[in-house]
């Protein structure tokens, strides 16, 4: 017999897909994944961490959580992490101008996604019959970074693997079946108001976004951006 | 996460294990607001309970 689920069932919104599935909240065994991931102060770690815990959580038969773009990744814990311990998390900070800390209580359903109307910075065109139709970068890419020495070797890991098909008046070209070699010489041949436009489409990328505001003891106006999970749980 | 740390965590579970009789799989199977829920209450019947020995 199936087992049959005894905790509370709410929808989460999956932000790059505009649809909702159904997830109960952690439990306090699943909270020890995190905070284990947690202690090995390893990005990796908490990733994978992450991932096993939506994973688990998950209500949909066919979820593959390797499919969602980062962001979502951290949207959607963020939510579940709203639903399974406290929607208040307590952060400080302390400001550079006056030394002082500075404490804020953020509700986490107010977090909200920007940029999600990036779908149009997908399409980019090369010529005027030839272009590229780029895709949010997921959490398997992300996985997958090869240890890299140089800075610029990641970059062009990530715009090859971002890049989802090319396209010409005749044919949609799929990247997975594109020899890497091939791909290469073509990313090699694009000029630069093409990488501009690729440039553009990262810095578009959908994001979470919250802003604390405050005004420090030298009556200086201040504003926070918090962007990551980082930004949530590591701030001060 | 930054609400609770391994150590913490293990603390808590103990307590509640050694002092008041509760199973390791009964914690584990809560919701973690649940758990901080009785761990309120918990503590707010022992100070009652201090208070009313204090007295009597």
């Amino acid at each position: 017999m199936l087992p049959k689920i005894d905790k509370p069932i709410f929808e989460l919104k999956i932000p790059s897909m505009d649809k909702s599935i159904n997830f109960r909240p952690f439990t306090v065994k699943e909270e020890k994944i995190l905070l284990t991931a947690q202690q090995s102060g390893e990005d990796k770690d908490i990733i994978l961490a992450i991932k096993q815990v939506i994973n688990n959580c998950c209500q949909e038969p066919n979820f593959e959580v390797n499919d969602l773009a980062t962001f979502d990744l951290e949207f959607m814990f963020l939510k579940l992490r709203a639903k399974s311990v406290n929607n208040i998390i307590d952060v400080s900070y302390r400001d550079n101008e006056d030394d002082e800390l500075y404490s804020f209580a953020i509700n986490l359903d107010d977090v909200e996604m920007i940029n999600l109307d990036s779908e149009s910075t997908k399409l980019i065109s090369v010529t005027e019959t030839v272009g590229l139709k780029m895709k949010y970068p997921s959490v398997t890419i992300i996985d997958n970074i090869p240890s890299y020495e140089d800075a610029t070797d990641v970059i062009d890991y990530l715009v090859k693997s971002c890049i989802d098909c090319i396209y010409d008046e005749e044919s949609v070209y799929s990247t997975k079946d594109i020899p890497a070699e091939e791909l290469d010489a073509w990313l090699d041949n694009l000029d630069i108001d093409t990488f501009t436009k690729i440039r553009e489409f990262f810095d578009k990328l959908p994001q979470m976004y919250y802003k604390l505001t405050y005004t420090n003891s030298k009556g200086t106006e201040r504003v926070i951006e918090l962007n990551s999970l980082n930004d949530f749980f590591m701030l001060g | 996460m930054s609400h609770n740390s391994l150590v913490n965590y293990y603390t808590t579970l103990f307590a509640l294990i050694q002092h008041h009789k509760y199973s390791i799989s009964e914690v584990e199977d809560l919701m973690p607001y649940e758990r901080d829920i009785y761990v309120d209450l918990l503590m707010s019947y022992l100070k009652e309970e201090k208070e009313r020995l204090e007295k009597g």
